[in-house]
């Protein structure tokens, strides 16, 4: 006898790296593939582009609804530098808040259907001094 | 070429062929200062196109080969202006600070209007545009064509 046991599927986290200095710039039409998502979420981190010349890396991890706008705040689930004394790096704060201003994200209804719940971990990394310059 | 050009002309000796150049200090002084600062330092002599985009453009001025590099001169204020971004135009790269184009630049292979008013365009390609076309594409470019010399005129 042999019996089909489903398999249990877990929600596959999407994920996503914006590097301040090589993102390319983004239109005004509703985002459709994964890959717009980057460079959308990208035109939001204005306030993180500030250059310091020192390497910084966060990784926050987030669901969208179907209209773009956020399930719940983001979470971070790494930063570099580290938090201290429980309280976020200023680049992390800036980071989450760039974030939640940036939603709603103009999804087109197939695409939102797609990601719809699903998880996002967006690395976001500022190279420092060793940012490219580009067109 | 036009009155204008007159000591505005800038010939990149290529290993695919010379290419011209018209700077325009009409459009950006400090931009155009700086590279002919540059040109007389020789500081482009043997710099690689380390990024080169079929469609798109061309890039070299990084001394690193690797789109990180600058000068020893400080970085420019942009000199954002209203000449557009076709093929043939010559402008600056910069990092996400519009304040940050210090000694790379790029040559445009056909129109890119969406950099129009984002990047410093400083001059254009008069002649030589074929050896432009010519150049080893790739991100990065393996084994790159280079600028053998850079001088003014």
């Amino acid at each position: 006898l042999h019996v089909a046991v489903p398999e249990l599927t877990l929600p596959e986290t999407l994920r996503i790296d914006v590097r301040l200095d090589e993102t390319p710039p983004s239109g005004d039409r509703p985002l459709d593939r994964l890959r717009d998502v980057g460079p959308a979420l990208a035109q939001c981190l204005h306030p993180l582009k500030e250059e310091t010349g020192a390497h910084r890396e966060v990784t926050f991890v987030f669901s969208f609804r179907r209209d773009g706008r956020l399930i719940a705040p983001p979470r971070l689930s790494y930063s570099d530098p580290p938090a201290q004394s429980n309280q976020q790096h200023p680049f992390a704060a800036a980071a989450q808040e760039a974030i939640v201003d940036c939603a709603p994200l103009p999804f087109t209804a197939r695409f939102a259907s797609a990601i719809a719940g699903r998880p996002f971990a967006v690395r976001i990394i500022d190279q420092g001094n060793n940012r490219k310059a580009l067109p | 070429m036009t009155s204008r050009s007159a000591g505005n002309l800038l010939t990149l000796e290529t290993t695919t062929g010379p290419v011209t150049i018209e700077m325009r200090p009409d459009l950006a002084p400090l931009h155009v200062a700086q590279i002919k600062r540059l040109v007389l330092e020789k500081f482009y002599d043997g710099l690689a196109f380390h990024r080169v985009i079929e469609g798109f453009m061309a890039q070299t001025g990084c001394p690193r080969g690797t789109g990180t590099g600058g000068s020893k001169h400080a970085d420019l204020k942009a000199e954002f202006n209203a000449e557009p971004h076709v093929r043939g135009t010559c402008s600056m790269a910069r990092a996400a600070d519009p304040n940050s184009a210090n000694s790379q630049f790029f040559i445009c292979f056909a129109d890119a209007g969406f950099l129009d008013r984002q990047y410093t365009v400083w001059g254009k390609v008069v002649a030589g545009m074929d050896n432009v076309d010519k150049i080893k594409r790739g991100e990065p470019v393996r084994d790159p064509d280079k600028i053998i010399s850079a001088t003014l005129s």
